[in-house]
């Protein structure tokens, strides 16, 4: 599942959409990006992991993922609606 | 309504926020296995993808997790640099209270490495194994064409190596090492299938030098025609070499020193275990190499010499003779 494409999408979103950030909008890049960073790192450890046979045995748990991406994905849309409000004022 | 928008935006950042605290519990999970992973006898366990990556850089995998690994690299500019600030604090974040939260998806993850079998568990390096600095030896993988292109990329195995613990050097094969392997083919791969041991005499030079001090009784006689024959002795080998029951030994001692590392493979499998010697095959660089031949065939409870360049097949078709699935032992050079 593309987590982290959908991250990117959200934070270009935000990036693209508007130049005030509020405070909430603000703190919930923030949480992006640190998730950003995590899952990367998460991944990157997988594939050493890879190299001793276990990658396909520990892996994120799949659960984790789906939720992961599900609340991203509601999340990417209420930002979209935010940001297309804002820009009509 | 905006007001109602934003509302849902925070709860789903809190939600994300619980998300996040799960990934980093998991990764500092990771972690301090990873670390000696990566110092571990298979530290040099390269994947078919990494050897092919270090041949042609840049060549375009549109794997998932391939992405993302460039995606690392690249340490994309688009993000403000507080943020990437705050992404690495949040990293650091204090482990012990992220591994407080309560979470079924955190006890999925717990009990999925808790029931693993224990054979697969011994694949994982020990602390012990931190400070292996020689290759005793190293497995390249072969694969039967339509296996080969069949598996992803991340999957295609290059090598493995195993490192010396001390003197001994040992490596089990079975199921739990290729758990990407397909079904057919893991059904003919037994969960304790062979054992690669090797062993070395680092001692034995010291060995024979000291048994060379030990005059024998012929080594008395020696003595005394070399004494009467110096000068003789400075122009043609040695009266010593020619005689002594160390002949031979004493002469060749770089092989001898060379013989003091034994390979041998035992076969604890039903399935039988293929072992291809003297062959036309030389070092194989390509892991598509068909190769067949007349091979050794080894059932439960035997044994035998391996030898560098050897070839083992875990799985050999009936049909054509050629690997399917293997590797070619090397043992010397590495």
């Amino acid at each position: 599942m593309p987590i982290l494409e959908t991250i990117d999408n959200i934070l270009q979103l935000i990036q693209e959409g508007t130049s005030d950030y509020t405070d909430e909008i603000n703190g919930f890049a923030c949480t992006l990006e640190a998730l950003h960073q995590s899952i990367t790192n998460l991944d990157e450890q997988k594939y050493t992991f890879h190299n001793s046979f276990l990658i396909h045995r520990i892996s994120l748990p799949l659960k984790l993922f789906e939720k992961l991406f599900s609340d991203l994905t509601e999340a990417r849309d209420i930002t979209k609606k935010i940001l297309q409000n804002k820009s009509w004022y | 309504m905006p007001g109602s928008d934003i509302q849902k935006l925070k709860t789903k950042h809190e939600q994300l926020t619980h998300n996040l605290n799960l990934v980093n519990v998991i990764y500092s999970n990771y972690h301090g296995k990873s670390r000696s992973a990566s110092k571990s006898p298979l530290k040099n366990f390269k994947s078919q993808q990494e050897e092919e990556n270090a041949r042609a850089q840049g060549e375009d995998h549109s794997d998932c997790e391939d992405t993302a690994r460039k995606k690392i690299k690249k340490q994309s500019p688009l993000y403000p640099q507080d943020l990437n600030q705050l992404a690495l604090e949040n990293k650091k974040t204090d482990v012990a209270n992220m591994k407080t939260i309560p979470s079924t998806l955190l006890d999925d993850f717990t009990n999925e490495y808790n029931s693993l079998p224990s054979t697969f568990k011994n694949t994982l390096p020990d602390i012990d194994d931190e400070n292996c600095n020689e290759t005793a030896f190293r497995f390249q993988f072969i694969y039967e064409a339509n296996l080969y292109e069949s598996l992803s990329a991340e999957d295609r195995l290059g090598c493995v190596d195993t490192c010396w613990k001390a003197d001994y050097a040992e490596f089990k094969i079975g199921r739990a090492n290729f758990p990407y392997l397909p079904e057919y083919l893991l059904g003919k791969i037994s969960r304790e299938h062979a054992t690669i041991v090797g062993y070395r005499n680092r001692r034995k030079e010291i060995n024979l030098d000291e048994a060379m001090m030990l005059p024998t009784p012929e080594d008395v006689k020696i003595s005394q025609t070399y004494s009467q024959n110096t000068l003789l002795s400075s122009l043609q080998p040695s009266l010593e070499e020619q005689t002594s029951p160390m002949k031979g030994i004493c002469l060749n001692k770089p092989e001898q020193s060379n013989n003091s590392m034994h390979f041998a493979i035992y076969d604890d499998s039903p399935n039988k275990t293929y072992v291809l010697t003297d062959h036309k095959y030389g070092e194989i660089k390509n892991p598509k190499e068909r190769v067949k031949g007349k091979f050794k065939v080894l059932k439960v409870g035997d044994k035998m010499e391996l030898r560098h360049l050897d070839i083992v097949g875990l799985k050999v078709s009936t049909e054509t003779k050629e690997v399917v699935f293997g590797f070619q032992f090397l043992c010397d050079n590495l």
